[in-house]
């Protein structure tokens, strides 16, 4: 409620409801006053609350809380939003440049057509949402809901530019530098920084330092992945 | 250009459904302000916005179809309060 942008469109539209139920009950005159008021109550003041609705809806999907709202992804808002986890999300989200906007920060799509890009690709998240996994249990969506496409290694490299020395002087970097730019090797694999969102992975598919030596990454929605814990024992 | 027959007596009326258009258009883009889930953020931003359009569509239809249509019958005092005498 303290961005300014709220209060912008909620005053125009408060304004503008004045304006016109006052037209509706009064039922005044159509001289010049009047239109010039209906400019206003129609126009004028509407156009104002849209644009500030506009940048404020634009500003809220940018955000993990609007990415969470949907049922299937409270594994994923939820394991960076906890401190303890391990996981690359989570370690990201405390980083104050991600912070609340970190799902939107790591998948956006970047270059000149990115944001449209990024937005098209969300209304066809909705749209599924709606369509086919608003229902469904969310054991069954870890299981069927994953990326479209591997996630791209030029993503990570807007922030990280594996260009720097002491990116270099990692040997693994060095060894697999030219496949990590290319995207032949993923950043996020398991076996480099990877997972990015544990608490979405069974625990067979985890790696160790996941799972081993009590790291608490599955605490989370430990009740809804009640099988993963029984998986952990048999391990 | 010929213009599209609207009975005078029609555009209070009009102003009407587009004071209620406007009205609900408004609603649906607050409910996205205060309840930024996807669902109200899709209908708000898109369908409030169409229908808010719609009637602000009506309002300059209805004012430029009056200024055009005394103009054309010529604007004596009278005629240039025509719209002012309905409600």
């Amino acid at each position: 409620m303290h961005s300014p942008l709220i209060l912008i469109s909620c005053a125009c539209a408060a304004l503008a409801a004045i304006i016109l139920i006052g037209f509706l009950i009064r039922r005044p005159l159509l001289d010049a006053s009047t239109r010039t008021l209906l400019f206003f109550g129609m126009g004028a003041l509407p156009i104002c609350a849209a644009a500030a609705a506009n940048i404020q809806g634009y500003e809220a999907t940018q955000k993990r809380e609007f990415c969470g709202s949907c049922h299937v992804m409270i594994p994923h808002a939820s394991d960076s939003e906890d401190v303890k986890s391990i996981g690359l999300a989570s370690r990201h989200a405390r980083n104050a440049n991600f912070g609340e906007k970190n799902c939107y920060t790591c998948h956006a799509d970047y270059g000149m057509f990115g944001t449209v890009l990024t937005k098209i690709g969300g209304m066809r998240h909705v749209w599924l949402y709606y369509t086919e996994f608003h229902d469904m249990p969310l054991a069954e969506a870890r299981e069927k809901i994953h990326l479209r496409n591997p996630y791209p290694n030029s993503n990570c490299m807007q922030c990280h530019s594996t260009q720097l020395q002491g990116w270099m002087n990692s040997p693994d970097h060095r060894a697999a530098a030219q496949d990590v730019r290319d995207g032949r090797v993923s950043c996020a694999s398991a076996g480099c920084h990877g997972v990015a969102h544990p608490t979405t992975k069974t625990v067979s598919a985890l790696p160790a330092q996941f799972v081993d030596g009590g790291a608490p990454v599955l605490h989370v929605d430990a009740g809804v992945f009640a099988e993963a814990g029984s998986e952990a024992g048999a391990r | 250009m010929k213009l599209p027959v609207i009975s005078p007596t029609k555009i209070p009326q009009l102003l009407r459904i587009a004071a209620v258009l406007s009205l609900v258009g408004l609603a649906l883009m607050m409910w996205s302000v205060f309840d930024p889930r996807p669902a109200p953020v899709l209908i708000g931003l898109s369908l409030g916005q169409v229908i808010g359009t719609s009637s602000f569509v009506i309002y300059l239809a209805i004012v430029i179809w009056d200024i055009r249509r005394r103009r054309r019958e010529g604007s004596t005092p009278e005629e240039r309060t025509s719209l002012s005498k309905l409600r």
